[in-house]
C-alpha cells in the first residue's frame, strides 16, 4: 500500500540547528526524505516541527547545518528561489484577489505565454475542484474552499516539495477527514514529495508513508506509522502516539530468550527480548489498551489479575474501560470492540495481558 | 428599558452638544454672505461680494499655493516615514523598540509651542534660512506620529504569512510589497495622506515660527484679522476651506468603503 518511490535521499536535512536567542527550536536534526514520499513531522506544539518546515521553506535560516533538496544546498537560498511551495496554516489566501488571481499569482515570475498560463490555472483549479468558483473572492469561500485555493496556488508552481503547515487544523472533524482522503489521493496523483506538519497523531498515521516524531526540538523517532505505533523507540513516543498503559517494573533477569520483569500489578512476566527499548535496564512495562482484555470468568492457562471497574466510556466503534489494579499506581485503560459485551459492574473481573504485546522501557 | 425606547433627555443633550459645537461654523458661514463687515445681527442682506473680493486677493492665492505645497510634501514624507516605522514596529521585536515608538510619538505630547521655538532656535543656530522648507520639516515632525498610528493599526491586522506566501510563490521582497502589502494597506496609506495633509494645511504655530517671508494660509488669515474690513473675506475663505475639507473627507470615506474590509480570514 505504501508505494512511495524511496530512492536516494531527495531531501537531506544535515545536522540542522535553529536557535532563537537562548531557545533551541530545532536541535541537530538529521534525516532524509525520499522522492515522492508523504512525510509527516509530528509532535506537540512547540516541539520545533513548524520551525523545521520554515527552514525547509527558507523563511528561517538554520543556525547550523545544511539542507539539500535534489542535490542542491539550500540553507542560504531565499524562499522565492527554492523548489518548494507551502500551504500555510492560516491558508494565507490573498484577500484582495479572486480565486483565479490567487491561483495564478506565482506564474507571473515564470513568464509563460498567456495561453499556457491560462491552461495551467484551469488545470490547477480543476485539480482541487474549484473551477466553478474561479471568480469568487476569498471572503465568499468556506474554510475548506480557501484551503483548496492555497493548495492549487502552491501546486501550480509544480514544486519539487510541497510543505504543509497543519493545513487541516482549522477544519471541523468531518471536513478534516474528507480532506485527509483527498490530500492523500492528490499526493499520489501529482507524485510530489509532501512534508506535512501536524500535532494530530491520527492524521499523521492515516496520511504518511513515514513520520518523524519530534519533542523539544529533537527528532525522537522516524518510521512508518505502524512502526511508530507498534514499536515506539522511547517511552515519550509511546505515550504521545495513541494511548499507552505504563506499569513500573523491576528487572529480574533472562529466561529462555525473554526478559523477566516484576511488574507492578501484573506480577512476574516474561517479555520477548525484541520488545525491549533503550539501552538501560528495563524499568517500565507498556501495553496498549487494545492489547488488554477484561473477562468475568477466571481464565485458565493465562496470566490474569483481578481488577475492579472504575468507569466505562462508549465511543461508538469501541469502548474504553478504566479499571483499578492492586499495586498499579494509575488506573489501567482497556479498549474493547463495540461488539463485545460490556463487563458487568457487580461481578468480579480479571485483566488478561499478553506479555508478547508488552514493551519494556528503561526510564528515559 | 430606557435604552430601547430612548431617553428624551439624552436626545436633547445630544442635539444641544452638536449645536454648541457647530454653531460657530454656522455663524462663519452665515456672515460670509452678510452685506456689511460688522459681525452683528440682524443680517443686512445677502451678497457674494466677499467671495468676489477673496477671489481677487493675490496674497491669499500665494498663501494658498504655499500651504498646498507644504501640505503635499509634508503628508507624503510623513506617510513614508510612518509606513517604514509602522512596518518595523509591527513586524520585528528588537531591543529599544518601545523607546523608538515613544520617540516617534513624542511630538504628539510635546507642546507645539516648545517644538516650534526649539526648532526655530536650532535651525537658526545651524545656519538654515527660514522658508517654506523649514515649515515643511516642522510639519513632517508633527504629522509622522499620526501616520505611524494609522498605519500601525492597519499593519497589525495584517497576517504576515500573506507576505511569506508571496515570497514562497517566487516574488522577491520589492515585488511582494507591490503585489500584496501595498494593495492591502492602501486604504491606510490614503487615510494617512489625507490626515497629514489636513493637519499640515491647518497648522498655525509651526508655520508662524518657521516661515520666512512666505506665509501659509492660516498665517495669512491671521494677519488679515488685523484689518476689521478684511474680516468678511476671511469668513468667506474659512467657508471655502471647510467645504473643501468636507468634500475631501467624504471622498476618503467613499474610497475606504470601496477598498473593502482589511485582510481578514
Amino acid at each position: 500500500m505504501r508505494n512511495a518511490v524511496t530512492g536516494p535521499a531527495f531531501i537531506l536535512i544535515d545536522h540542522v540547528t535553529k536557535r532563537f536567542g537562548p531557545i533551541v527550536a530545532v536541535d541537530e536534526a538529521s534525516f532524509s526524505i525520499g522522492r515522492g514520499e508523504f512525510f509527516s513531522l509530528l509532535g506537540p506544539s512547540g516541539c520545533g516541527k513548524t520551525t523545521l518546515l520554515r527552514v525547509l521553506a527558507g523563511f528561517e535560516t538554520p543556525t547550523a547545518g545544511e539542507i539539500w533538496i535534489d542535490g542542491q544546498p539550500m540553507a542560504t537560498v531565499p524562499p522565492y528561489r527554492r523548489p518548494t511551495n507551502m500551504v500555510f496554516q492560516s491558508y494565507a489566501v490573498f484577500p484582495h484577489l479572486s480565486v483565479r488571481q490567487n491561483v495564478a499569482y506565482g506564474l507571473r515570475v515564470e513568464r509563460l505565454p498567456r495561453a499556457q498560463s491560462e491552461r495551467r490555472v484551469e488545470e490547477a483549479l480543476a485539480l482541487v475542484q474549484l473551477s466553478g468558483l474561479a471568480d469568487r473572492r476569498p471572503n465568499q469561500l468556506s474554510g475548506g474552499q480557501r484551503q483548496r485555493v492555497a493548495l492549487a496556488r502552491a501546486l501550480i508552481k509544480r514544486p519539487k516539495v510541497l510543505l504543509l503547515d497543519e493545513p487541516l487544523a482549522a477544519l471541523d472533524k468531518k471536513l478534516r477527514e474528507e480532506m485527509q482522503v483527498e490530500l492523500r489521493q492528490l499526493q499520489r496523483s501529482v507524485g510530489i514529495t509532501f512534508v506535512f506538519v501536524t500535532h494530530d497523531q491520527e492524521e499523521a498515521l492515516a496520511l504518511s508513508d513515514r513520520v518523524a516524531v519530534m519533542f523539544d526540538g529533537r527528532v525522537a523517532q522516524i518510521g512508518s506509522p505502524r512502526e511508530i505505533y507498534d514499536r515506539p523507540a522511547s517511552r515519550t513516543v509511546g505515550a504521545f502516539i495513541g494511548s499507552m498503559n505504563f506499569f513500573p517494573a523491576a528487572y529480574r533477569g533472562r529466561e529462555n530468550g525473554a526478559l523477566v520483569v516484576d511488574c507492578a500489578g501484573l506480577g512476574k512476566i516474561a517479555v520477548p527480548e525484541g520488545n525491549r527499548r533503550g539501552e538501560g535496564e528495563p524499568a517500565a512495562v507498556a501495553i496498549r489498551p487494545e492489547r488488554l482484555r477484561l473477562t468475568d470468568r477466571p481464565p485458565t492457562g493465562q496470566a490474569a489479575v483481578p481488577v475492579r471497574l472504575i468507569s466505562s466510556a462508549f465511543l461508538g466503534d469501541r469502548s474504553h474501560h478504566l479499571v483499578g489494579l492492586e499495586g498499579a499506581p494509575q488506573p489501567i485503560m482497556v479498549a474493547a470492540q463495540s461488539g463485545e459485551a460490556p463487563p458487568a459492574e457487580d461481578r468480579p473481573l480479571w485483566l488478561v495481558a499478553d506479555p508478547s504485546a508488552a514493551l519494556l522501557f528503561s526510564d528515559d | 428599558m430606557i435604552g430601547r425606547r430612548g431617553n428624551p433627555w439624552l436626545a436633547t443633550y445630544a442635539v444641544a452638544a452638536v449645536v454648541l459645537l457647530y454653531a460657530p461654523i454656522a455663524i462663519l458661514f452665515l456672515f460670509s454672505f452678510n452685506e456689511t463687515h460688522f459681525m452683528a445681527f440682524p443680517l443686512k442682506g445677502l451678497t457674494l461680494e466677499w467671495y468676489r473680493r477673496m477671489s481677487q486677493n493675490a496674497g491669499l492665492f500665494a498663501a494658498l499655493s504655499n500651504s498646498l505645497q507644504v501640505a503635499a510634501v509634508a503628508s507624503v514624507a510623513a506617510t513614508m516615514l510612518g509606513l517604514l516605522a509602522a512596518k518595523a514596529m509591527t513586524r520585528y521585536r528588537f531591543p529599544g523598540r518601545a523607546a523608538s515608538i515613544g520617540l516617534i510619538m513624542a511630538p504628539l505630547v510635546i507642546p507645539e509651542i516648545v517644538l516650534g521655538t526649539s526648532l526655530l532656535a536650532y535651525l537658526l543656530a545651524a545656519g538654515f534660512k527660514l522658508s517654506l522648507a523649514t515649515v515643511t520639516l516642522g510639519h513632517i515632525l508633527l504629522c509622522t506620529p499620526f501616520s505611524f498610528a494609522v498605519l500601525s493599526s492597519r499593519l497589525a491586522g495584517f497576517d504576515p504569512s500573506l507576505e511569506e506566501a508571496s515570497l514562497d510563490l517566487g516574488e522577491n521582497r520589492p515585488a511582494t510589497f507591490l503585489r500584496v502589502t501595498m494593495p492591502l494597506i492602501l486604504p491606510g496609506i490614503i487615510a494617512s495622506l489625507l490626515l497629514c495633509f489636513l493637519i499640515s494645511f491647518d497648522e498655525f504655530l509651526m508655520a508662524f515660527f518657521l516661515a520666512g517671508t512666505d506665509q501659509t494660509l492660516p498665517v495669512f488669515m491671521y494677519s488679515q484679522l488685523r484689518f476689521p474690513k478684511k474680516l468678511p473675506e476671511v469668513l468667506a475663505l474659512g467657508t471655502c476651506v471647510i467645504l473643501a475639507s468636507i468634500v475631501l473627507i467624504v471622498l476618503a470615506e467613499l474610497l475606504r468603503r470601496r477598498g473593502g474590509a482589511p485582510a481578514q480570514q
